[in-house]
């Protein structure tokens, strides 16, 4: 290839001759078209000989001259001057490697994308676009370069726009109708002269700018490097879209192709692991709001004189929406509480933290468990989200042994006494939903011994592979095994019966269980 | 979730068919269809929730939103043919206080004032 710098009166560009023979004058059917009038229609023309660069003198009115010295034909080196009419074109350099090849290298672009991966930059994707235009406008000698990218829906989306030496272009617009019909029919669209195109009044735009000359091929990951025998199998993610005054360039087709087939390659391997950088960064930051959810609880067990507590919660999710919590306050009472925000995930966790929030000013008996779920419910009406719910369950063991509780549309929890269970229904109904809902506390004794277990239902509506529920009865008959036994064991026997009966099916909803052994 | 309206004695009937869940095409649906018949100026409507074999706790607050938005307009929604399975959770969650619930769709229709 022989690079060209020429001035003339449309400016100072830069030329790209592939191949001779390149045929050089006033006329629009030569390869280069100089603005000059002293130059002849068909003026003089570029050619290889034995691999050397020569210019022939086309029979022109005004000549041709090389460093000053008008010739017939000479040979061309880096560095000389050619003038032809008024216009000075300098040779900037002569052969390069990579297009008499027909092979670009992109192996600095991957040795760039494993640097970038290394570095786990989120930016791969733009810096490879960059990079493919960029040696594609080296390369090739057009002025200006896009890529275009197909969404998922199909449409193709302009991802960058360059000029020459690595500009980028923000405003640079191509034209509508030619990628749209190249990523649809899959096959190139050379385009020599957009004046002459029978869809000209489609690119007024790019001919204001005196861009006539437009190349633009799929982006497609295929046999690579080869042209596929047919369309199966082959998968356009976009178009490489090239445009220029010149049209040098065009006879460049086949090391595009080569090359646009690798720059593919690069590409989707770019976009893919950039989609897997955000879908990694989303995971961690899920993995961050789960560390602080649970950072939020208390310590899942707690022993005092009085009671030994031990509580387990998982999320079916990453995070989850169900909370359980207790606060020994100054005055001897051991205020507990579990609730389950409807819903399941980030949402319901967004919840579940407002509702601790509210709770942790609940550490002592001046308020009776019904007030406490009164004022949550008019707090969280207050915030209210619509058809986003609370089931509290909220009881004090006050210094004089008594349990009293408000169980807001939970689960009722079941107090194992030695002689058979009681269950705590005494409340009122969910929380957040309506401000004029009225709760009740309900009072109970309990003996040494006794244990309350609370739970969401994320327990009992845990589902076996034949699609049946654990509920209260399996649960019950689970109790019944651990009457009078530790609250660490009766913890372990419920959750390894709901294992073992869930067996392979996965967790639908959020399960916590809470127990308190009173001493 | 499958929603088709009909009007009986005055009344629009929402015959609803498949579950109630969050996300799953469902709970909005609900939300959306009840806004538009107030719109549409219904003030009485059923819930024929007889096809609806399951309801998570999403869905349970869509349907009670349905209610306080039917209710904030000065109208009725009342259930029928309510399944055991949302019963329980009506019972559990001690909405069944809030919302009228009938056996039949004539003992249903009766109940809205002429």
């Amino acid at each position: 290839m022989l690079n060209l710098s020429v001035a003339d009166s449309s400016g100072r560009r830069s030329v790209s001759v592939p191949s001779g023979p390149f045929s050089i004058g006033r006329s629009s059917d030569t390869e280069l078209q100089l603005a000059d009038g002293r130059v002849s229609r068909r003026h003089a023309e570029l050619f290889q000989a034995a691999g050397v660069w020569r210019i022939r003198d086309l029979g022109s009115r005004t000549g041709t001259f090389v460093n000053d010295l008008r010739i017939e034909t000479a040979e061309l080196k880096p560095g000389d001057r050619l003038r032809i009419g008024d216009t000075e074109l300098r040779v900037e350099s002569g052969e390069t490697s990579a297009l008499t090849s027909g092979h670009f290298d992109f192996r600095q672009v991957n040795a760039l994308l494993a640097g970038l991966r290394a570095l786990g930059s989120g930016q791969v994707l733009d810096e490879v676009l960059g990079i493919v235009l960029d040696s594609t406008l080296e390369l090739t000698g057009a002025e200006r370069g896009f890529i275009l990218l197909a969404e998922p829906g199909g449409q193709l989306v302009q991802r960058l726009a360059r000029g020459r030496g690595g500009i980028t272009l923000t405003s640079a617009q191509t034209s509508t109708q030619i990628p749209t019909e190249v990523f649809t029919t899959g096959k190139d669209r050379i385009v020599s002269d957009l004046l002459d195109d029978m869809h000209a009044s489609h690119h007024s735009g790019t001919l204001a700018l005196g861009i006539r000359h437009v190349l633009c091929t799929p982006l497609k990951m295929g046999q690579f490097g080869n042209e596929p025998a047919s369309d199966a199998g082959e998968r356009r993610i976009g178009v490489l879209y090239l445009d220029s005054r010149e049209k040098g360039y065009l006879q460049a087709a086949g090391v595009l192709h080569a090359l646009a087939a690798e720059a593919a390659v690069v590409i989707e391997n770019a976009r893919l692991y950039q989609e897997a950088v955000q879908a990694e960064r989303a995971a961690q930051e899920l993995r961050i709001a789960a560390e602080i959810q649970r950072a939020l609880l208390p310590p899942d067990h707690y022993a005092s004189s009085r009671v030994e507590l031990v509580a387990s919660t998982t999320p079916c999710r990453s995070v989850g929406g169900d909370l359980f919590d207790y606060v020994p306050g100054d005055d001897g009472t051991l205020s507990f509480t579990v609730a389950d925000v409807a819903g399941k995930g980030t949402s319901a966790a967004l919840l579940t933290a407002v509702v601790q929030g509210l709770l942790a000013g609940e550490s002592d008996a001046i308020d009776s468990p019904a007030q406490v779920c009164s004022r949550m419910n008019r707090a969280l009406c207050r915030r209210a989200v619509a058809s986003r719910f609370v089931t509290v369950f909220h009881g004090q063991l006050l210094q004089n042994g008594t349990l009293r509780y408000c169980n807001a549309g939970h689960n009722a929890p079941f107090l194992v006494t030695s002689s058979g269970f009681t269950r705590l229904e005494t409340g009122g109904t969910v929380v957040g939903l309506f401000d004029f809902s009225q709760y009740d506390t309900g009072d109970t004794p309990v003996s040494a011994g006794d244990l309350l277990v609370i739970f969401s239902d994320g327990l009992t509506e845990a589902v076996n592979a034949a699609g049946d529920e654990f509920e209260d009865g399996r649960l019950a008959a689970v109790l019944n095994t651990v009457r009078g036994r530790s609250a660490q064991d009766a913890l372990d026997a419920v959750l390894s019966a709901v294992t073992d009966f869930a067996g392979t099916e996965p967790p639908r909803d959020d399960m916590t269980v809470m127990v308190i052994r009173f001493l | 979730m499958n929603i088709s309206q009909r009007t009986v004695q005055g009344v629009c009937v929402l015959d609803i068919d498949g579950p109630i869940t969050l996300g799953a095409d469902g709970s909005e649906k609900l939300g959306d269809k009840v806004r538009s018949l107030l719109q549409s100026g219904e003030k009485k409507v059923l819930l024929n929730l007889s096809g609806v074999a399951y309801i998570d706790s999403a869905g349970l607050g869509e349907l009670v939103n349905a209610f306080s938005t039917v209710k904030k307009q000065g109208g009725a929604l009342k259930l029928v043919g309510v399944t055991k399975k949302l019963k329980d959770l009506l019972v559990i969650t001690k909405l069944s206080t809030v919302f009228d619930s009938y056996d039949t769709e004539a003992e249903a229709l009766e109940s809205f004032p002429g």
